[in-house]
C-alpha cells in the first residue's frame, strides 16, 4: 500500500510540476485598514467608535492560467469590515472561485463569474470593492461562436450575498451578432451594424400565502448599435414582466427601459447625447430584499462622475423604480497656436445632465399609485414626471501655459433634489456652484507640485464650502499631500476636516498613509452609493500585483 | 518517503521560480474594439516592437494625465523605438458610449479598447488605474507599474529603450 | 465541430425551454384560509425591529397590522425599536423607545445590523441564521408555523391600580405535549397608540409628526432573556405560575396597555407560545 500511494504521489507530483511549468501563476492583494479616535468637533464620543477601533478589509486573488485553462481564487478578510460596508461584510473567507477552459470554440466556466447582457439593464454581475458591490454568479457560463462574428451566451446561477448566496436561481441567454463579420458582402461597408438580443429569467418560490407571486420572473431586451464612419447611433429596449419586489411595494406592473444614444467623434472633437427612461426596473435575486445586495441587472446613470472633492458631495444615484433623463457631452481640443488654444492648445469638456421622475397615474378611481398588490400605476411613455431629480452642467477647460505649468478650471452647477435621493437629512432642493482650479508646476525634473483650490457655494443643506490641497510628487515613487475642507457656511456648526497623505509607489506596489478627518458624505460609483460615515483616524492601504 | 518530499521540494521551487519569473506572456481575453467589434488580446500586434497597455477610464484624472503626458512625446517615440500604446478603458455603460468622444476630443493618437465586463483587468490582476504594462518583442510582459505621477512617462520611456 | 454547433443548441433550447415565464393576471391576493381556533390555539409571536427615524419602518409597521387584521388573536405583535434610527436625537426625535431588553435582543439577533426593518417569527431558525426575516416574508413564515400543533398554553390576567398607577399580573403556563427541553417564560408591557415623530421616506414631508406607533415595548418584566420555568423536562398537564407587580412609567397611558407573554427553548430561543391580553378591556 505504501509503495503505491507513494508511486501515485511521485506521479502527482510530477504531473503537477510540469503543469505549473506550462502555465502562469499571478495576482494581486489589496488591504484598507483604519484606525478610529474621538472627535469633539464631529461629535464622535467613546459610544460611537466602533469596539475594535482598528478595522480592515482585504482580498486576494489568486489565479493560474495556461493557454487554454484558467482557475482562480479570492480569499477576502474583513475583520471587522470598514465603518460605512455593511457588517454583514464582517468574516473571512474564499468568495470567489472558478475555472474557466475552452474547448472546440466552447468557453466553459464553472464556480463564480462575472457577466455582463449588452448595456447591463437586462443582467449584470460585477464588482467595484469600494462600494462594496460584489454580485457575482456562482454557477456555469457557456460562451459560444457558432460562426464569425456571432456570438452567443449563457449561464445559470445564484449571485453573492455577503458570505451566502441569494435564494433565486437566474438563468441567462444573450445573442449578438455583428453583421459585417457575419455576411462577408458587408465586410467593407462604410456602416456597421451590432444587433443583440437576451432572455433573463429568474426563479424563486412563492411561499407567501396571501400573494400570489410570479415564480419565473422573465425579462426580455433588445439592442442594436450602428457605427457609419465617425457616427455611432445605438439603443437598447428591456422588457420585464410582473415581479412584485419589496423594492417597488409588490406592485404587478411590467417594467420597461430604454437607453439610447448618439455620438460623433473626430480627432479633437467629440460629441455625445444620451437619454434613457426607467420604469419599475429594479430586479433582484430575493424578491424580499431591498437595497441593490442582489441586483440582477444595472441601471446607469447619466450623469458625470467627478473626481474632484467638493463636486463629488451631491452625487446622483439610479432611481430603480422610475425615472427619465438625459446627459449630453462635448470634448473638444482647441487647436494649438490658435488665439484661445495658445501655445499648446486648450482642452474643453463640457457635459449636462439631468433626471426626472416619470408620469405615474392612478389605474383606477379606487386604486392609489403603488397599493401593494395591484398592478401599482400607468404611465405615459413620453410625458415627464412632476418632481426634478437632478440637473447638472459643468465646464472644464484645461491649459498648458508653458513647458512647467499646467491649469485647469471647472465650473459646475447642480441641483440635487435631497428629498428624492436618499442620502442626506435634508429635504428639499440643493442647488450649489463649484468651482475648482487646478495648477501643476514642474519644479524640475521629476520633482512636481499640483494646487487644488475648490468653493462651493449653496444656500441649503450644509452652506458654503471652501477647500484647498497641495500634492508634491517625486516621480517615480513618492508623493505627500495636505488638504483642508471648511464648512463655512455651515449655520450651527463650522468645521475644518483636515487631513495629511504619503505613500509610496514601487512597479506594481502602492502603500499609502493618511491622517486626518474626514466629513459624513455618500459615495457613489455609476448610480450605485454608499454612505460613508464621518471620521477622524488613521488610514492605511497597501495594494499589490505579482 | 525520501522521493515524496523530493517531489514536492521540485514542485515548489518550479512554482517558486515561476512566480518571479520576469516575463510572463499576456493573456488571451476578448474585449470590444471602440467599433463595437470582439476582439481577443491576440490580436494585438506591432510587427516585433514594444507594445505599451494602458488601463483607463473616463472618470480616472491621472490615467488622463498619463495619456496626455505620453500623447505629447508619442511621435518622438515611435521615431526611437517604433513602440504603440494601447489604451484600454474599463468604463461601464454608464459612460462607455463616451469613451471615444473623449478620447477623440482629447486628441489621443492610440488605439482604443474597451474592456467593459473588466474581463482583462481581472485576468491581468490590476486593483487600481492607472496601471500600465510594457511588453517586449515576445507580447510578454516585462515591466509594469500603478498609479501616476508627473514625470513617470520617462521612466516608462527608459523601460522601453531597455527593449 | 458540428457536434458542438449541436449541442450549444440543444443547451440554448433547454435554457428557453425551462425558463418559462409567469404572468399573473388579476386578482393577485389567494383568498387566505384561517382556520379558526377553539380552545387553546397555538399563537405566533411576531417581532418588527424597528426606529422611529428608520423611513422605510412604516412598511413594515403597515404589513404587521395587516396581518393582525388576517389572523387576530392567533397573532401577537410587539414593535422593538433598538439600533441607531432608534436612538433619540434631534428635536423631533426625542421620545427614547428602546429598552434594556430590546437592545440585548439586537445585539444577540444582529437585527439593526441587517438593516431596518425586519423582524422574527418565533425566532426560527436562529440556529441556522436565517431567522430575520423582511416584512415579505412574515406571512409566509406565520401560515408554516400555524400548521403545528400548540405544546403549551399561557392564561395570563392583570389588574390596574390606578392610585399608585401600577399592575399586577400573573400567568399560569399549563402544558399540552410532554416536552424534553428547558424553557423560558418573558412577559412584556407593550403600548399602542403612542402619537410621536416618525419618518417615513414614502410620506411628503418625509417627517411625519402625529404619527400613531402601536405595540411598542416598553419593558420586560423578566429580563433579557426571561425566567426559567423550572424543570428540564414537563409533562402534559403541567401547571407553572408566575406573578409579578410593576409600577408603570407616568407617561404611559393604562388604557393603551397590553401585557405579551411568551415561551421559548431557553437553548434555541425558538418561541414555542405567546398571549396578549389588553390591561382594561
Amino acid at each position: 500500500m505504501k509503495k503505491i500511494l507513494c508511486g501515485l504521489l511521485f506521479c502527482a507530483g510530477n504531473i503537477l510540476a510540469q503543469g505549473i511549468q506550462n502555465g502562469q501563476v499571478s495576482g494581486n492583494f489589496q488591504s484598507n485598514s483604519q484606525i478610529y479616535f474621538e472627535d469633539t468637533d464631529l461629535g464622535i464620543t467613546a459610544d460611537n467608535l466602533p469596539s475594535e477601533v482598528f478595522l480592515t478589509n482585504s482580498f486576494a486573488n489568486i489565479i493560474y492560467s495556461t493557454k487554454n485553462f484558467s482557475a482562480g481564487i479570492r480569499y477576502e478578510a474583513n475583520q471587522n469590515a470598514l465603518l460605512g460596508f455593511d457588517k454583514r461584510y464582517n468574516g473571512e473567507a474564499i468568495t470567489y472561485r472558478y475555472a474557466q477552459f475552452k474547448k472546440d470554440g466552447l468557453d466553459i466556466t464553472v464556480g463564480n463569474f462575472y457577466e455582463q447582457f449588452g448595456s447591463g439593464m437586462i443582467l449584470r454581475a460585477y464588482e467595484e470593492r469600494n462600494l462594496g458591490y460584489d454580485n457575482a454568479f456562482d454557477g456555469v457560463r457557456l460562451k459560444y461562436s457558432p460562426t464569425k462574428g456571432v456570438y452567443l451566451k449563457s449561464l445559470v446561477g445564484r449571485q453573492r450575498l455577503y458570505f451566502d448566496k441569494a435564494e433565486g436561481i437566474v438563468r441567462g441567454i444573450d445573442g449578438e451578432i455583428s453583421l459585417n463579420e457575419t455576411f462577408t458582402a458587408l465586410a467593407e461597408t462604410k456602416t456597421q451594424i451590432l444587433l443583440g438580443a437576451s432572455f433573463v429569467s429568474k426563479f424563486q418560490k412563492d411561499l407567501d400565502p396571501i400573494y400570489i407571486l410570479p415564480e419565473n420572473v422573465a425579462s426580455m431586451a433588445g439592442r442594436f448599435t450602428i457605427y457609419h464612419g465617425k457616427w455611432n447611433v445605438g439603443a437598447e429596449y428591456v422588457y420585464k414582466y410582473n415581479d412584485p419586489s419589496a423594492t417597488n411595494n409588490f406592485i404587478y406592473k411590467e417594467g420597461q427601459a430604454l437607453l439610447a444614444n448618439l455620438s460623433y467623434s473626430q480627432r479633437g472633437f467629440g460629441f455625445s447625447i444620451a437619454a434613457k427612461r426607467i420604469d419599475n426596473m429594479s430586479s433582484n435575486s430575493d424578491r424580499n430584499l431591498k437595497g441593490q445586495e442582489v441586483s440582477v441587472n444595472y441601471l446607469p446613470a447619466l450623469t458625470k462622475q467627478h473626481a474632484y472633492t467638493l463636486a463629488t458631495i451631491y452625487p446622483y444615484g439610479t432611481i430603480a423604480n422610475g425615472e427619465m433623463g438625459l446627459q449630453a457631452e462635448l470634448n473638444y481640443k482647441v487647436k494649438k497656436g490658435s488665439l484661445i488654444g495658445g501655445k499648446y492648445g486648450m482642452g474643453l469638456i463640457a457635459n449636462f445632465s439631468n433626471a426626472y421622475s416619470i408620469h405615474q397615474a392612478q389605474i383606477d378611481a379606487f386604486t392609489p399609485i403603488n397599493e401593494t398588490g395591484t398592478l401599482g400605476y400607468t404611465s405615459n411613455f413620453f410625458k415627464l414626471g412632476d418632481e426634478k431629480y437632478f440637473q447638472e452642467l459643468s465646464i472644464e477647460l484645461s491649459r498648458k501655459i508653458n513647458r512647467k505649468l499646467k491649469v485647469i478650471g471647472t465650473f459646475i452647477n447642480t441641483h440635487y433634489n435631497s428629498t428624492a435621493i436618499v442620502g442626506y437629512d435634508y429635504h428639499g432642493m440643493i442647488k450649489a456652484n463649484i468651482i475648482v482650479l487646478e495648477t501643476q508646476y514642474k519644479i524640475k525634473s521629476k520633482h512636481s507640485i499640483r494646487a487644488e483650490f475648490q468653493h462651493l457655494s449653496s444656500q441649503q443643506h450644509e452652506g458654503n464650502w471652501a477647500m484647498g490641497l497641495v500634492e508634491y510628487t517625486i516621480s517615480p515613487h513618492y508623493f505627500f499631500a495636505i488638504q483642508n475642507l471648511y464648512n463655512y457656511g455651515n449655520e450651527t456648526k463650522k468645521i475644518h476636516y483636515p487631513n495629511i497623505s504619503a505613500g509610496y509607489t514601487k512597479g506594481t506596489t502602492r502603500f499609502a498613509l493618511g491622517y486626518g478627518k474626514q466629513r459624513q458624505g455618500i459615495f457613489c460609483v455609476g448610480g450605485v452609493c454608499r454612505e460613508v460615515p464621518k471620521a477622524n483616524g488613521i488610514s492605511l492601504s497597501i495594494t499589490s500585483s505579482f | 518517503m525520501k522521493r515524496l518530499l523530493f517531489t514536492i521540494i521540485l514542485s515548489a521551487t518550479s512554482l517558486v521560480c515561476l512566480a518571479q519569473d520576469k516575463a510572463s506572456p499576456f493573456p488571451s481575453i476578448d474585449i470590444k474594439s471602440i467599433q463595437g467589434k470582439l476582439v481577443n488580446t491576440d490580436a494585438f500586434e506591432n510587427g516585433n516592437q514594444p507594445i505599451v497597455v494602458s488601463f483607463w477610464a473616463t472618470w480616472c484624472k491621472p490615467c488622463a494625465k498619463e495619456l496626455d503626458a505620453i500623447s505629447e512625446v508619442y511621435e518622438e517615440w515611435q521615431e526611437e523605438t517604433g513602440v504603440k500604446v494601447i489604451a484600454i478603458s474599463i468604463d461601464d455603460t454608464r459612460n462607455a458610449a463616451k469613451v471615444a468622444p473623449y478620447a477623440n476630443g482629447k486628441d489621443w493618437p492610440f488605439e482604443i479598447y474597451l474592456d467593459s465586463n473588466s474581463d482583462l483587468k481581472r485576468a491581468l490582476n490590476v486593483n487600481a488605474i492607472p496601471h500600465t504594462f510594457l511588453l517586449n518583442a515576445n507580447k510578454e510582459i516585462v515591466w509594469q507599474h500603478t498609479s501616476y505621477f508627473d514625470g513617470d512617462e520617462e521612466e516608462l520611456y527608459k523601460e522601453i529603450l531597455k527593449l | 465541430m458540428k457536434s458542438i454547433n449541436y449541442l450549444f443548441s440543444l443547451l440554448t433550447v433547454l435554457t428557453i425551454s425551462f425558463t418559462s415565464c409567469d404572468v399573473i393576471e388579476g386578482p393577485f391576493t389567494e383568498d387566505i384560509v384561517v382556520n379558526g381556533c377553539e380552545g387553546k390555539c397555538r399563537k405566533i409571536f411576531l417581532e418588527d425591529y424597528t426606529g422611529h427615524k428608520c423611513g422605510n419602518c412604516p412598511r413594515a409597521a403597515e404589513k404587521a397590522a395587516e396581518l393582525k387584521d388576517i389572523y387576530g388573536d392567533q397573532l401577537v405583535v410587539v414593535a422593538v425599536h433598538a439600533g441607531f434610527f432608534a436612538w433619540p436625537s434631534g428635536t423631533h426625535f426625542t421620545t427614547d423607545f428602546t429598552t434594556d431588553a430590546g437592545d440585548e435582543w439586537d445585539t444577540q439577533f444582529g437585527n439593526s445590523t441587517a438593516g431596518n426593518p425586519n423582524g422574527m417569527v418565533n425566532r426560527t431558525g436562529y440556529t441556522e441564521a436565517s431567522h430575520i426575516l423582511q416584512h415579505s416574508q412574515w406571512a409566509q413564515k406565520i401560515d408554516e408555523l400555524l400548521q403545528l400543533e400548540p405544546e403549551v398554553y399561557i392564561e395570563l390576567a392583570a389588574s390596574y391600580n390606578s392610585s399608585n398607577h401600577s399592575i399586577s399580573i400573573s400567568s399560569i403556563t399549563e402544558i399540552l405535549q410532554s416536552i424534553s427541553a428547558p424553557l423560558n417564560i418573558n412577559i412584556l408591557i407593550s403600548e399602542s397608540g403612542i402619537i410621536a415623530y416618525q419618518t417615513d421616506y414614502a410620506a411628503d414631508p418625509q417627517e411625519i409628526e402625529d404619527y400613531e406607533h402601536n405595540h411598542v415595548m416598553r419593558k420586560s418584566l423578566t429580563g433579557s432573556w426571561g425566567v426559567d420555568l423550572g424543570q428540564n423536562t414537563y409533562k402534559a398537564g403541567d401547571l407553572i405560575e408566575t406573578s409579578y407587580n410593576i409600577d408603570l412609567d407616568e407617561n404611559w397611558i393604562a388604557e393603551n396597555i397590553s401585557i405579551v407573554a411568551f415561551i421559548s427553548n431557553t437553548n434555541t430561543y425558538e418561541v414555542i407560545q405567546a398571549e396578549e391580553i389588553h390591561l382594561i378591556e
